[in-house]
């Protein structure tokens, strides 16, 4: 073998995992969908910016990269290494047929192949925007030389980021395979990681003020930016972006070298993981003559019939024994709570305002999604036994809707009161809250399961290294959103601000919904004119409506709603289960 | 009496007819050894019986109900599919007391049984372990337990002895004959012939959807033409002629009991 075929296979090894990687999201519809959606979006803001930047990049006021543009950079570089070490440390810290690779090719070649894929996936990502956003600018600005330059610290940027990713989350997997301690606790580590990172990611965003920014701009990697901005308008400084490039390359280098040196020692060395995973199997039930009840101690779930009991029993025990089986909620847990603080910030009310309205919505959304919203998916292989069983539909429906309910309730009526009172709100706000809280918990944990089973996802993802689960399907999730959550906070709305609400309602009727009918009537589509201003009428009577039948109105016929769609959820769970065949 | 009775039962999925005008008769009793190549429509007839899919045409009553009528049928019919049917999560016992829960069986006498049952598969030891901590053929083996906790009149078993070591799967071939013995009737699929020969009753061999042998497996042997061999027929040689595209092997028939095609 020359000394140079590792780098050859490793590329090769890329392109081949690469090719893999395209090749399994043509195969996942869903995904391919999710991807499809925010391409679209993402894809209209993309061509508004270059042509922004089209129309108004030449006048740009020339100038100096100060440290606050280099560390916000350097914020970036931080998050890209956090991203690649979890991806490396969760998914990609092995390649498939694994012993295939070792045997045939040096573990150099392997741990370049590991890299060369991630970077063509996250080119896959970046390429297009980077050249949309940066090639406009070029052109605007008459800058041509600083395309090179601009390419450059891209996939400096990005290949420096990645070997620190990936050295790092390697490393973690090396330090749980040795060691017994971090084994036995490696999803809490997991955790904390997550948690420190993202807390910092977000706080440094956030609320971190311009001297932190600054502090960072001297670290040496936020120096990309100084050889980004070579040839353009921008003087950033020479030495540094030689000194950055210098330092780039050999770092890549040297981090191939380390990555090699830690999936060694990963690969071919001994895992404590097997021993502890094997210890973690072992459930002590002591002398408990009951297992499943035994499980799910201390959790009261109340006394129903036995098939009942059993599935809310198997529902809690699966979701604790098994948390990663909740990863999908945490997306838009954090999603929620940026706009929380967003919104916030904005000033359009303080936390403790917009706090209790959004615990009414989002603690009952949590309720009925946590075991309830991929009952068929959830079931997995053993989905035969279960309809095979002599479980009715009502069992099933009722044995759904217990652990949510049992759970979800006191946590949700008890947050509703504390944040309501410790709130802006009076008593009797708080207790309206309180009735939506109670309300939209019976609503969501029968309506998760009806839509669920309506929508239902078979098809596994990969958690981590070792687990698979099967997340609720897109469609389930987002009509059980909305389904849950314009009603909540209409209801919540209307109870405390009924004023506001009447205009929001009323521009929302007479504004934007009438406004694509009179723009189709300006084009002189007759029936849309009629549409367009019988919305328009209606939005202003909307807004004669009296303040206190908004507040009622909108207080009761959401609710009402809700409980009806709740029963029509409730019997639709109990035929489909009795019904439902594997065809 | 008769167990399992179709009646030109068919399922089609779109172009594609994966079983075709099957004609059951299974008496009580008996271990019925159910062959066929890969994609031949064993399970698709499987699942048709126990009520998981249902016919595009035709008919069938298991244990003398008819398969359309899944809340009575599921009282008499016990099935374990190729990939056992469990919550990795859970551990045996608790798997074990939450299929009996479902089936709202008596607490106490279910605890019992569920002991003797763990302890003749040598399960006992692992009972309290997740399954997700088990190999193939200790799962295999919980959810062969599961399958007849409730003693089924009928048990549909496909593969039971897949990924088993030798010991268990003897004691599976054994449980089989001592529910038939009991008067279970029994549905085996299996790709292992062996198990076949020994075991069933009866054998009926699947083929693209359509049933090409049934009989006694010593006269399936005995009656299959030899051609010009001379040596003793094997249910391996029959399986190979009768379910052989070779438009001369078609020829040799398979005369047993019935040779259906």
């Amino acid at each position: 073998m020359s000394g140079n075929d590792w780098i050859r296979q490793g590329l090769s090894i890329g392109r081949i995992e690469f090719r893999r990687t395209v090749r399994s999201l043509r195969g996942d519809s869903a995904r391919l969908a999710l991807i499809g959606v925010v391409a679209l979006l993402f894809g209209l803001v993309l061509l508004a910016g270059t042509w922004f930047i089209l129309q108004f990049g030449d006048e740009v006021p020339a100038g100096d990269v100060s440290n606050v543009i280099r560390g916000s950079v350097a914020i970036q570089w931080l998050f890209a290494v956090f991203i690649s070490a979890q991806r490396a440390g969760s998914r990609h810290h092995s390649i498939d047929q694994e012993s295939l690779m070792l045997l045939t090719v040096p573990v150099r070649a392997v741990a370049l192949g590991l890299l060369s894929a991630e970077c063509f996936r996250a080119l896959a990502y970046f390429a297009v925007p980077v050249l949309l956003l940066g090639g406009a600018f070029v052109v605007a600005s008459g800058s041509p030389l600083m395309a090179p330059f601009l390419v450059l610290a891209v996939l400096l940027f990005l290949s420096t980021a990645l070997v620190l990713g990936f050295a790092l989350g390697l490393l973690a997997k090396l330090v749980v395979a040795r060691y017994r301690v971090v084994a036995e606790n490696k999803s809490a580590f997991s955790l904390l990681a997550v948690i420190v990172f993202v807390g910092g990611y977000i706080g440094l965003q956030n609320f971190g003020g311009q001297g932190v920014t600054v502090v960072l701009g001297w670290l040496p990697f936020s120096w990309i930016v100084d050889l980004a901005v070579i040839g353009s308008p921008f003087s950033g400084s020479l030495l540094r972006a030689a000194t950055v490039l210098v330092g780039g390359l050999a770092w890549t280098a040297a981090g191939v070298l380390v990555v090699e040196r830690f999936g060694t020692a990963l690969w071919f060395g001994d895992t404590v993981e097997d021993a502890v995973a094997a210890e973690q199997a072992r459930v002590d039930t002591g002398t408990a003559d009951d297992a499943l009840a035994a499980a799910v101690r201390p959790i009261p779930l109340p006394t129903v019939g036995q098939p009942a009991r059993r599935i809310a029993q198997r529902s809690v025990v699966v979701a604790r024994r098994n948390p990663q089986r909740l990863s999908f909620l945490v997306l838009p847990v954090v999603l929620l709570g940026v706009s929380l603080v967003n919104v916030a910030q904005a000033g359009v009310g303080s936390l403790l305002t917009l706090v209790p309205p959004l615990v009414v919505v989002a603690l009952p959304w949590l309720a009925g999604a946590v075991f309830g919203l991929n009952p068929l998916g959830d079931e997995g292989a053993a989905l035969p036994a279960t309809l095979t069983s002599l479980a009715s539909g009502r069992d099933y429906a009722v044995g759904l809707a217990l652990p949510g309910l049992t759970l979800g309730l006191p946590v949700v009526v008890v947050a509703t009161v504390a944040t309501g009172l410790a709130g802006p709100y009076g008593p009797l706000e708080t207790a309206s809250l309180a009735v939506i809280a109670l309300v939209l918990t019976l609503a969501a944990v029968v309506i998760a399961p009806g839509l669920g089973m309506a929508f239902p996802r078979y098809d596994p993802v990969r958690v981590g290294s070792d687990r698979e689960i099967v997340p609720p399907s897109l469609s389930a999730v987002v009509l059980y959103t909305l389904t849950l959550g314009i009603p909540g906070t209409l209801a919540a709305a209307a109870t405390l601000a009924p004023a506001g609400t009447r205009r929001f309602l009323s521009l929302l009727v007479g504004g934007l919904l009438s406004l694509p009918f009179g723009l189709l009537a300006s084009q002189g589509l007759d029936p849309a004119r009629g549409v367009a201003t019988w919305l328009s009428q209606a939005g202003a009577e909307i807004a004669t409506i009296p303040l206190p039948t908004v507040r009622w109105g909108g207080y009761i016929l959401p609710l009402a709603a809700l409980c009806l769609l709740g029963i029509w959820s409730f019997r639709a769970v109990s035929r489909r289960f009795q019904w439902h065949t594997l065809d | 009496m008769t167990a399992i009775e179709t009646t030109g039962l068919t399922k089609r999925y779109g172009a594609t007819t994966a079983v075709a005008d099957l004609d059951l008769r299974v008496p009580e009793g008996v271990v019925y050894g159910f062959l066929g190549p890969n994609g031949a429509g064993k399970t698709t007839t499987m699942r048709m019986l126990t009520s998981l899919t249902r016919p595009s045409s035709g008919s069938a009553r298991v244990a003398g109900v008819p398969t359309d009528d899944r809340e009575h049928l599921i009282e008499r019919v016990g099935y374990l599919p190729e990939e056992p049917p469990l919550y990795t999560e859970l551990t045996a016992r608790e798997q074990l007391t939450y299929a009996a829960g479902l089936r709202d069986l008596p607490e106490e006498a279910t605890s019992q049984r569920v002991e003797e049952l763990l302890d003749r598969l040598d399960l006992s030891g692992d009972a309290d372990r997740r399954i997700d901590a088990y190999s193939k053929g200790m799962r295999q083996k919980t959810a062969f337990v599961q399958s007849l906790l409730h003693d089924p009149d009928v048990l549909f078993l496909d593969e039971p002895t897949s990924g088993l070591d030798p010991r268990a799967a003897r004691t599976i071939r054994k449980m089989i004959d001592d529910l038939a013995d009991e008067g279970t009737t029994v549905f085996l699929s299996t790709h292992i012939l062996p198990v076949v020969d020994e075991h069933a009753d009866t054998v009926g061999v699947l083929y693209d959807g359509r049933l090409v042998a049934e009989g006694p497996p010593g006269d399936l042997k005995r009656q299959a033409d030899a051609g010009e061999s001379t040596d003793e027929r094997t249910l391996e040689d029959v399986f190979l002629e009768v379910t052989s595209e070779d438009p001369a092997a078609d020829e040799a028939t398979v005369e047993g009991a019935t040779d259906v095609r």
